[in-house]
């Protein structure tokens, strides 16, 4: 059954500044926060269904909010190319481009590229949301061991990425 | 953030916290995390709590617009699409897949095509297959919007980056509501990227599936992959950048 009007402000007016909160930790940006929002709303209204059945409708969000927080962060990389200052030369409109993030946290996040969507939650539930592994097993639907082993293929991944060094300095600047 | 200091149930989490300020939780379930809260806790409802100064009006008709823009999940109504396909598919094969012994082999193009310009002194001028160019050069598109609804521009690098220019974010392809030759609004500075650089175009469909088509052409060969994708696939173009 559809969500009525009346629903979807009360969900927005009770959950929007969490969600905005926990999306902005991941994407850095307000504009690109707020539009992880309101598409978890408009996913919401959309799944109302099962919306409805969600002991806690926080922890449904967050879930339905990760996957769209981190390919905002991957096409971040493509419109960082992207000028307005030619659009006129094609005729074309004018191209916002707003950008804020930390270059460390940018550089852990582009990793996260090549991870299978799991790990990619598993990942974030720990480390943004900074979740027990009880908890993010149960966010994502996995096992509490196979949450750890998760996570901890994605550190060695990462080690080897960037590095023992510069992790250490990551985790030296993050501390 | 810490990586190496993982939560094993020593704070509140920030989603037990987020659960808290939004009054998810039980009575009991408050007080026992009201008795726990420390100064980084409580900082962290602080700032949950000033953002709420921060939420902008809802916009319902936007919101459902938006909700509406994609259809929900229906097994049912994929299923009867699925059937309905092959049945178009039998009828297309009855009528036309049968060897055909006498006639021209005639294909028709539907403007499936992306073009690249470069900018040349003030002026973005087509780009010449085989010019190289670097670190510094801007790059504009155009495509032929004609016949189509939507278009996905990507680039793949000679390491096999693909990176995703229209849309701009989300899932849903840049939409084109136009006929005849179309500029794509904005223009790429390139960075310093390994080449070969392919720019591809996807028309008609979603991102992702955009991005693992392309993703897998390029896994069958690299640039040369990507091109015969784009020279066989309907749909699809591809323009390669000689990079210096």
């Amino acid at each position: 059954m559809e969500l009525t009007d009346t629903e979807v402000e009360q969900l927005y007016h009770r959950y929007a500044h969490v969600l905005f909160h926990r999306c902005r930790s991941i994407v850095r940006n307000d504009e690109e926060a707020w539009d992880a929002v309101h598409e978890t709303f408009a996913k919401v209204i959309r799944n109302a269904d099962t919306f409805r059945h969600q002991s806690s409708p926080l922890t449904w969000m967050y879930r339905i909010s990760t996957n769209h927080c981190l390919n905002q962060v991957r096409n971040r990389r493509g419109r960082e190319r992207k000028h307005e200052d030619h659009a006129q030369d094609l005729g074309a409109d004018r191209v916002a481009v707003q950008d804020d993030e930390d270059p460390d946290k940018a550089r852990i996040l582009a990793l996260l590229e090549d991870a299978d969507e799991e790990t990619r939650a598993c990942v974030v539930h720990t480390y943004f949301d900074d979740c027990t592994r009880e908890e993010v097993a149960q966010l994502v639907g996995l096992s509490v061991p196979t949450v750890r082993k998760r996570v901890n293929t994605f550190l060695d991944h990462a080690r080897r990425a960037l590095g023992v060094a510069v992790l250490f300095l990551l985790l030296w600047r993050w501390s | 953030m810490n990586l190496s200091d993982t939560n094993e149930g020593q704070r509140p989490s920030r989603l037990l916290l987020g659960r808290y300020a939004s009054g998810e939780l039980s009575a009991d379930e408050a007080a026992a995390l009201e008795a726990r809260l420390d100064d980084r806790a409580r900082q962290i409802l602080a700032e949950i709590e000033a953002a709420r100064t921060q939420v902008p009006p809802l916009d319902l008709a936007a919101l459902r617009g938006r909700a509406s823009a994609t259809p929900a999940n229906n097994n049912r109504w994929y299923g009867l699409a699925t059937l309905a396909l092959a049945a178009v598919v039998l009828v297309v094969f009855l009528a036309f897949g049968r060897p055909q012994p006498q006639g021209p082999d005639i294909r028709f193009r539907t403007g499936d095509t992306l073009q690249v310009h470069r900018l040349d002194g003030q002026r973005l001028v087509p780009y010449q297959q085989g010019v190289a160019v670097g670190s510094g050069d801007v790059l504009g598109f155009k495509v032929v919007a004609t016949g189509h609804t939507s278009v996905v521009v990507m680039s793949v690098d000679g390491s096999g980056r693909v990176q995703v220019y229209w849309p701009e974010e989300g899932g849903v392809a840049e939409p084109i509501d136009a006929d005849g030759l179309l500029a794509l609004p904005g223009s790429l500075t390139l960075d310093d990227a390994p080449g070969p650089e392919l720019f591809v175009a996807v028309f008609d469909t979603d991102v992702a599936a955009a991005r693992t088509a392309l993703e897998h052409a390029w896994q069958s060969g690299g640039p040369a992959g990507v091109l015969d994708w784009a020279g066989a696939a309907a749909g699809v173009d591809a323009v390669e950048v000689t990079r210096r």
